[in-house]
């Protein structure tokens, strides 16, 4: 066995086979069938691997920039909304709105009533010396 | 146009071209089945591994080297599934072939003559192992290199060759010795 392997080898590449010795061995095992249909085999292959070779390939077109954009557009909104939410909870929603504009009224009507008349007087504007004339009668002389 | 080579054809596929697989599937379906037919005998079973082993190699294209050629890397899945289908399903190669089978140059007239010679050299080929029957079919039949047969079946090419030689030497006696009985 080992001579014949020597042999084989030093002979080189091996000489096609004699046809006659083709024939026994396809005589023996016989040949695949030659009436594949080789378009419905190449379509039923392709068919079977569509959804694969799809998932291979890279997201493009609107996709792409969509998703750019949401990266940044997602977390912002989550951020605005839990600000909303905070500032909702937090900011006193109670009669807050009406109370909103009290502090600038109280000091207009305590500036016009005369409780605090500005110290510099020349920034006091007429409606404010009006006003304060109105409020604070000169008392009437004896 | 110039014909893409395989490494191009799997590139594109990588980048989830369906044309390009499409392209890979009509080059190599042929021999996938002729390998697939020789390891199951039988021709639906044949082009189910086919189908098999075309998705595997897409499950595993990351993995392929695209400097290498495509052909002994899907063979190779090709015979295993073929092996693992083979083993599944308890069926062998050596059993009577089925109606599909075209067995070429079979003539009415030389019926008993020809179940004679078949017997002899169904003899001869016994005496290989299941492993070295394939080579023969492979390469004689199927007419795959001795380079793509050792690559698929992963054995070393000098193997191979020295199986083909020795398969040939004991069924070219079986021959000669059919012949003379036939002659006299």
């Amino acid at each position: 066995m080992h001579d014949e392997r020597s042999s084989a080898d030093a002979a080189g590449p091996l000489e096609p086979a004699e046809e006659a010795l083709r024939e026994v061995l396809r005589m023996r095992f016989g040949s695949p069938p030659g009436n594949t249909d080789w378009p419905a085999l190449e379509a039923r292959v392709v068919a079977a691997a569509r959804f694969r070779i799809a998932a291979r390939a890279p997201k493009t077109g609107w996709r792409t920039p969509a998703t750019r954009w949401a990266r940044v557009a997602v977390p912002a909104g989550l951020a605005a909304a839990l600000l909303l939410g905070a500032g909702l909870v937090f900011g006193g929603g109670d009669g807050a709105s009406d109370d909103a504009y009290e502090p600038g009224m109280n000091e207009v009507v305590a500036t016009a009533a005369g409780a605090a008349l500005p110290s510099d007087l020349l920034s006091v504007t007429d409606q404010q010396a009006f006003l304060y004339s109105v409020l604070n009668p000169e008392p009437e002389a004896r | 146009m110039e014909r893409e080579d395989d490494g191009q054809l799997v590139e594109r596929v990588r980048r989830g071209d369906v044309q390009a697989f499409g392209e890979l599937v009509r080059r190599y379906q042929r021999r996938a089945l002729a390998i697939a037919y020789r390891l199951l005998g039988h021709a639906h079973d044949a082009e189910d591994i086919v189908q098999d082993s075309f998705i595997a190699a897409l499950d595993r294209l990351d993995d392929f080297d695209i400097t290498r050629p495509f052909g002994p890397w899907f063979f190779r899945i090709v015979v295993n599934r073929s092996h693992n289908a083979h083993a599944a399903r308890q069926v062998r190669t050596t059993e009577p072939l089925g109606d599909d089978v075209v067995a070429g140059g079979q003539s009415p007239s030389h019926g008993v003559e020809q179940a004679e010679l078949q017997r002899r050299i169904g003899e001869a080929l016994d005496e290989l192992s299941e492993r070295q029957r394939l080579v023969v079919q492979l390469h004689e039949l199927d007419e795959f290199s001795t380079a793509e047969v050792a690559a698929m079946l992963d054995i070393a090419e000098p193997t191979v060759r020295w199986t083909l030689h020795a398969a040939r030497k004991r069924l070219r006696a079986e021959l000669a010795t059919w012949k003379e009985l036939h002659d006299a």
